[in-house]
């Protein structure tokens, strides 16, 4: 999965999640999850940072469920919530909600779990022809992410020092966070400009990203799959 | 086209720029001097005379991303550059920043490397090569594969060389590039500088506060006043004595001239801060190992150390952004269990750069902020009027404080602080982008209270003067510990 070049491994990705937008299928989303989590245990992945990302996603399964349970077709929405009997269409309706949200997950953690996002960003210039500008602007902005944490923190040290406590994500906290944002985005750029970063001039490419036939192959054998599985399950 | 002979080198030629539309201040005014084909220039004057803007119109970063130019122009060897594209200005004059943060758009050294290659349309086969080449030319082989945010200041810096090196602009414009650096750090690249001077023909044109790192490899210095206009030219390493009283007039550090008499107080009585064992890191590389060390008192303490040796961790962890193991004790009470609010009138820290430190749309509610805990009304208001008059910003009162100069910031952001009567304060890098004159007034605006409330004050610092003359005890950290130096 680590190996497949990041741009197709998005499309192979992305194309069957549209598709089964259109589709309610329990068995087949069970399916996708269950697979999913198959394919990551042969990745070689950091399981500790994969189950950080299924805490809010269980918590939005097992959410969707309830609301699906509750409000299925033919339910009596007027009716309060001492009802406490289920009926079928009720649980089906929960669960085919439900289990939407852990198939869409699965493909989720499929690309998220095996992508290095330089790797990805680079490939996007190269494969799928992203303008430089843009690409090189994503990475610069991956660079000072770590910087934003920093400086929200130093922030709310500087307000707490002063006597003034704002609550988190406030706007007085974030106000001097997007000052300070677009003055970075100031710096990078004319670094970047004076190290002769144009897109208008021939730029060549270090190690360019060597296309392999599973690379291509990969958006048609998931979508492939898929369809199979729409048949069959 | 004139002969080369004619227009060789930098000129400004009756430069006048404003940064916006609407505004009449003109940041550069009618500027107009030249500079010799390959020397090594240094350009200083105090803050805001626009000598870093100068340097970003030579370089035609300006007008291309900010501002206008209304009249004159400038030109490097008969070009001007805000008419070229980035990639052919890259090959004219190459820069390096103030900030080492803000530099990179690559995760790993090797990848930025290539990015500049790449941007040049180089030859892929030859750029490892050429890599390799330039690590070595700043003997930072050893950092090729290593990730940015791994990096000190200084380390960055000498990438930041490293790409100059790779592209072969015929000039080399820094801006203040040691701000933020260890003096070794700085004494290397200069070294570096000097060698691409003579080895290559590089011109090197440096704004700088500072003259004295520049000195072994500096031919000329241009002192510039208001409106970057020329006030001084011909200092020269060997001259630089008869300059000494402009220096002075202006504001502008002298090089190796002391920034006061040091005092000479009592003997240390009580410990106000004691740190014991202290330990601290970032991703499993430890950063500091079993710290101790007291801090008195009423009395001053300077923190110096390369960069990377943790003085801005310590710094981080006095202001509990960063957590720590060990124990560190204020007037006896362990500092991770004082409630965070009731921080503020106990231990108060300015950080390096003012702007982090900001709370209110003006300069005026900035200070009232401060001062309503303990006044109202009438009375209030006299506070803040007395306040302000006393660091001179009280005419800029309905300014947003992010308007002011560097040097101002710094004056606000401390008084500010210094209005909570706080017993401890904290002052990470107070030189941080100031010159001489309001460095000055910012470190009395402290040593009074010190004097008179007998405040305690821990600065850190690079500038060795600095904590020669103001500090009582001077600590070097390295291999994350302390080394004492008792200066009473």
């Amino acid at each position: 999965m680590k190996s497949i070049n990041p741009s197709w491994k998005l499309i192979g990705i992305l194309v069957p999640i549209v598709i089964l937008a259109f589709f309610y299928n329990i068995t087949l989303n069970l399916v996708i999850f269950g697979a999913s989590l198959v394919v990551l245990a042969f990745s070689r992945i950091k399981w500790s940072t994969a189950l950080k990302v299924m805490i809010p996603v269980a918590v939005l399964a097992v959410g969707m469920y309830m609301t699906g349970a509750k409000f299925h077709a033919g339910a009596n929405i007027g009716v309060g919530a001492g009802n406490a009997l289920l009926s079928n269409a009720a649980f089906e309706n929960g669960l085919q909600l439900g289990s939407r949200v852990l198939a869409f997950a699965g493909f989720g953690l499929l690309f998220i779990m095996t992508t290095d996002m330089m790797e990805l960003v680079r490939s996007m210039e190269q494969q799928l022809r992203f303008p430089a500008k843009f690409v090189y602007g994503l990475l610069a902005a991956f660079q000072i992410l770590p910087n934003m944490q920093q400086e929200y923190r130093k922030t709310k040290a500087a307000f707490w020092a002063r006597g003034v406590y704002p609550v988190p994500v406030s706007p007085k906290l974030l106000v001097p966070l997007m000052v300070k944002a677009v003055r970075w985005s100031e710096a990078l750029a004319a670094a970047m400009e004076s190290k002769g970063f144009d897109e208008k001039a021939g730029r060549t490419i270090y190690h360019p990203i060597v296309m392999r036939p599973a690379d291509y192959a990969f958006p048609f054998l998931t979508t492939g799959l898929l369809v199979l599985g729409l048949l069959f399950l | 086209m004139n002969s080369t002979a004619d227009t060789g080198g930098i000129r400004c030629e009756n430069l006048t720029f404003r940064y916006m539309e609407t505004s009449k201040y003109k940041v550069v005014d009618h500027a107009d001097f030249e500079i010799g084909e390959g020397k090594v220039t240094v350009l200083t004057g105090p803050s805001g005379c626009g000598k870093s803007t100068l340097l970003y119109l030579m370089a035609g970063i300006y007008p291309q991303n900010a501002g206008i130019v209304d009249e004159g122009r400038v030109t490097i060897d008969g070009r001007e550059m805000g008419g070229l594209y980035p990639h052919e200005r890259a090959r004219i004059a190459g820069m390096m920043f103030q900030n080492p943060d803000l530099q990179f758009c690559m995760d790993t050294v090797n990848g930025e490397l290539a990015f500049c290659l790449e941007n040049m349309g180089g030859d892929p086969a030859k750029m490892d090569e050429a890599i390799h080449e330039a690590l070595a030319f700043c003997e930072i082989e050893h950092l090729k594969e290593r990730a940015f945010h791994t990096l000190s200041g200084g380390e960055k810096q000498k990438v930041m060389l490293a790409c100059a090196v790779l592209i072969r602009p015929k000039w080399l414009l820094l801006d203040e590039p040691f701000a933020n650096i260890d003096p070794a750090s700085a004494r290397v690249l200069v070294e570096k500088l000097g060698r691409l001077h003579r080895e290559r023909g590089v011109g090197i044109v440096a704004v700088d506060h500072q003259l004295a790192p520049w000195l072994p490899i500096m031919e000329e210095a241009v002192l510039l006043g208001e409106g970057a206009r020329v006030r001084r030219r011909g200092i020269t390493p060997g001259n630089l004595p008869e300059f000494r009283e402009t220096f002075e007039e202006m504001g502008v550090a002298f090089p190796g001239q002391a920034y006061r008499e040091n005092r000479k107080n009592g003997a240390p009585e009580d410990t106000v801060l004691a740190v014991r064992g202290l330990c601290a890191g970032y991703g499993g590389k430890e950063v500091l190992s079993g710290l101790d060390a007291d801090f008195y008192r009423g009395k001053v303490h300077a923190v110096t150390g390369a960069s990377g040796s943790g003085k801005s961790t310590l710094f981080s962890i006095l202001c509990r952004i960063v957590p720590y193991g060990g124990s560190i004790r204020l007037e006896g009470e362990e500092l991770k269990r004082i409630r965070k609010k009731a921080m503020a009138h106990r231990l108060g820290f300015v950080f390096q750069n003012p702007q982090d430190q900001f709370v209110a749309q003006s300069v005026y509610a900035e200070m009232e902020v401060s001062l309503k805990q303990a006044y109202e009304g009438e009375e209030l208001e006299t506070k803040i009027r007395e306040y302000l008059k006393e660091i001179g910003l009280w005419r800029y009162r309905r300014m947003s404080p992010f308007m002011l100069s560097q040097g101002q910031q710094r004056r606000l952001a401390v008084a500010a602080l210094l209005a909570y009567d706080c017993k401890v304060l904290v002052c990470d890098e107070p030189t941080y982008a100031q010159n001489a004159r309001s460095l000055k007034s910012v470190m009395k605006l402290m040593m009074d209270r010190v004097e008179q409330k007998g405040l305690t004050l821990i600065f850190s610092t690079h500038d060795r003067e600095l904590a020669r003359d103001y500090a009582d005890v001077i600590y070097t950290l390295a291999d994350g510990k302390l080394e004492r130096r008792e200066l009473i």
